[in-house]
């Protein structure tokens, strides 16, 4: 009778025993691991400008399919895309420009498999179909649709879709037949990716947007540490700290430059993500919306205060430097800790 | 009859440096942050163990495998971008009366660790630039290059055509935007570091990228392994049309001075959700040994894979041979395989 394992020693099977140990933590992907390829053709297609790229592998579980499927019900998570993944980051002269993520969607020609682009706050870029086996594919991978996606953000990429949650809505992307089911299962995609690069790599997205802000402001910022917990209570001159992120600047040998301060800002009755770069001696370094200033002339109101330093209110000769001296007295009391 | 066997020396010692690195591994996995570099970051760890059934028509006999062993990937990265990935694969590999085995197997009863893929692959140059690899690869050459089935029953004809399926050594990798190509010198050793006086294996494929409907690619291969020197010019194919695909490679070339053509077809079909592969098989051999005409060998296979989530994959396949070299009996093979991915 054959007796599997009779062959092996003793000292073997206790070794595999441990290993069984620690890989049973982690969430097992089908495909052997020498299949996986990283998709370099399509970081390159999608960020030409980029000369390097980071990956970050992390654990797409079930609860990340939970969130998916109380979010876009009647759509999950399709079982090969759990398990770990990647988000591959963009980079310039090592600073961060976008992401580029590859998901794959179910669809009656099999899987189909794309790699979208999103840029650092999380809109889409672009994409580009890395695995498609239907006649639709060249159409939907011409610009003519991809433009549609272009700039959209979690929430406008959900009102793309039709009430079933599963296809576009015509009365905004009219499609011929022959296309629809396939550009249904893009959009999906889509907005599952962006979802998911959210909840799952959320730490590392904000660390990337803080980077890339650092360098606007610091020429020497290397590397950047968010503070972890990070919150105020305080929602003082406009700026919403209770929703701020900070993050300390490093030069290439850890030396401390300054911390860059995120966070809402009411502006002429309107929220802008609007950051600050405070040096370590409390100097405004740099300042910036996400998403553009309300006017010209706001922008120059804000830029005035780049080089000043705030640490009294009397100083303040506007409601923009107000906003300036929370920022930094925010910056300033977590740089001390 | 199964028995225990001697050793020797060198087997013994790799088997405790894979043992050690993964130990090794468990042991920073385990206890993260505190050592110098956090192997768990970026790492991909899984148990794969997997028991294989054949029955040999011709013998009228049954043989088994039973293979565990650990699948490693780990991606090295720093501020500046990702530095390069390993790739370690090692699986104590067990077979009780396996009458057709690799050849690195002494006989039908032989057991040993079994290295398939175990390399590191350099990509710290950058986004356009080739890569470097170094460690144990798949050679370079035809469909086996893309479709990858190690562990598998679904099999290219990569070991019977070139002599070895993977061996020790180095390569350069990379693609462009039209092409992705790699080109590899190795020691001829196969599972062994061990090589004998004047082996050598090189290889290189230049193909289109295999993302895409229609794939093509061309190989070319030259090796001196043991007596048998073999040099092979091939060119492969993959077609995907919706749900199903057509794979094929020819290869000519001659096996010490002997003239050889080797081919495979294959017609695939996968349902819409890739829980079930089903393949016809086609693989055809000759030789023309010192032009007294060519002697030619077909077999057929079909094959089905069953993959329900992400720990299982039940696979069945039946190899019946249509035509033998010098007209040798006949055989037909059925294989069953139980994989499971911890």
């Amino acid at each position: 009778m054959y007796t599997p394992f009779r062959h092996l020693p003793g000292a073997t099977l206790l070794l595999l025993l441990i290993l069984l140990l620690g890989a049973a933590a982690s969430p097992v992907f089908a495909q052997a691991y020498c299949s996986l390829r990283d998709p370099v053709i399509s970081i390159d297609r999608l960020f030409p400008e980029a000369d390097n790229y980071r990956s970050v592998v992390r654990v797409v579980d079930r609860a990340v399919r939970q969130q998916v499927s109380r979010e876009l019900p009647p759509n999950t998570l399709h079982f090969g895309e759990l398990g770990r993944h990647t988000l591959y980051i963009a980079l310039k002269d090592n600073i961060p420009l976008g992401f580029v993520h590859s998901r794959s969607e179910q669809s009656r020609w099999g899987l189909i498999e794309v790699a979208w682009a999103l840029d650092l706050s999380l809109r889409i870029k672009d994409f580009h179909l890395q695995r498609c086996r239907n006649a639709a594919c060249n159409d939907l991978q011409a610009l003519q649709f991809r433009r549609h996606f272009f700039k959209k953000s979690y929430a406008q990429l959900r009102d793309m879709l039709a009430p079933d949650n599963r296809s576009v809505d015509d009365s905004q992307l009219p499609l011929p037949e022959k296309s629809k089911a396939l550009a249904g299962a893009i959009l999906v995609c889509g907005i599952k990716t962006a979802l998911i690069t959210q909840y799952v790599w959320g730490k590392e997205v904000a660390e990337a947007q803080m980077l890339a802000r650092a360098r606007q402001a610091f020429n020497d910022a290397a590397t950047v540490e968010l503070v972890p917990d990070f919150h105020s209570e305080r929602a003082a001159a406009g700026v919403r700290a209770e929703q701020a992120q900070l993050a300390r600047a490093y030069d290439k040998q850890g030396r401390l430059l300054g911390a860059v301060f995120h966070a809402p800002h009411d502006i002429e009755g309107q929220a802008y993500p609007v950051w600050w770069a405070i040096d370590n001696r409390a100097a405004i370094a740099g300042v910036a919306s996400d998403s553009g200033w309300p006017s010209e002339q706001v922008g120059r109101v804000f830029d005035a205060t780049v080089g000043k330093s705030f640490s009294a209110s009397q100083q303040c000769a506007n409601q923009v430097e107000l906003m300036a001296l929370e920022a930094t007295r925010t910056t300033m009391a977590n740089l001390k800790e | 009859m199964a028995c225990r066997k001697y050793q020797p020396a060198s087997r013994r010692r790799a088997a405790a440096a894979t043992a050690a690195l993964y130990c090794g591994i468990a042991l920073n996995v385990a206890s993260p942050g505190t050592a110098a570099i956090d192997f768990s970051d970026n790492l991909r760890l899984t148990l794969d163990v997997s028991s294989r059934s054949v029955r040999y028509s011709l013998a009228d006999t049954t043989g088994h495998s039973t293979v565990a062993g650990m699948d490693l990937h780990k991606v090295f990265s720093g501020e500046n971008g990702d530095i390069g990935t390993l790739t370690a694969q090692a699986y104590w590999t067990d077979n009780n009366n396996l009458v057709k085995h690799p050849g690195f197997f002494d006989d039908e009863d032989d057991n040993r660790l079994v290295y398939r893929i175990f390399n590191f692959n350099y990509s710290g140059f950058g986004l356009h630039k080739p890569r470097l690899r170094f460690g144990h690869m798949e050679i370079p050459f035809g469909l086996e290059q893309t479709i990858n089935t190690n562990g598998t029953l679904h099999d290219s004809i990569h070991g019977p055509n070139l002599g070895i399926k993977a061996d020790w050594g180095a390569s350069i990798n990379g693609e462009t935007a039209t092409f992705e190509y790699e080109v590899a010198v190795t020691r001829g050793g196969g599972q062994t570091w061990h090589r004998d006086n004047g082996d050598f294996v090189y290889a290189g494929r230049l193909g289109t990228q295999r993302h895409r409907n229609l794939v093509w690619g061309l190989s070319a291969y030259s090796s001196e392994l043991g007596a048998t020197s073999r040099t092979r010019f091939g060119i492969d194919m993959q077609w995907y049309k919706g749900l199903w695909a057509l794979l094929g490679e020819v290869s000519t070339g001659d096996n010490d001075n002997q003239n050889v053509l080797n081919s495979l077809l294959e017609v695939n079909y996968r349902n819409p959700t890739e829980q079930w592969l089903a393949y016809l098989q086609t693989r055809y051999f000759s030789i023309d040994p010192n032009d007294r005409g060519w002697d030619e060998a077909l077999q057929s296979l079909l094959g089905v894979r069953y993959t329900p989530d992400n720990h299982w994959a039940l696979s069945a396949q039946y190899q019946t041979d249509l035509s033998t070299f010098r007209g040798a009996a006949e055989d037909r093979v059925f294989s069953l395989q139980l994989r499971y991915r911890f």
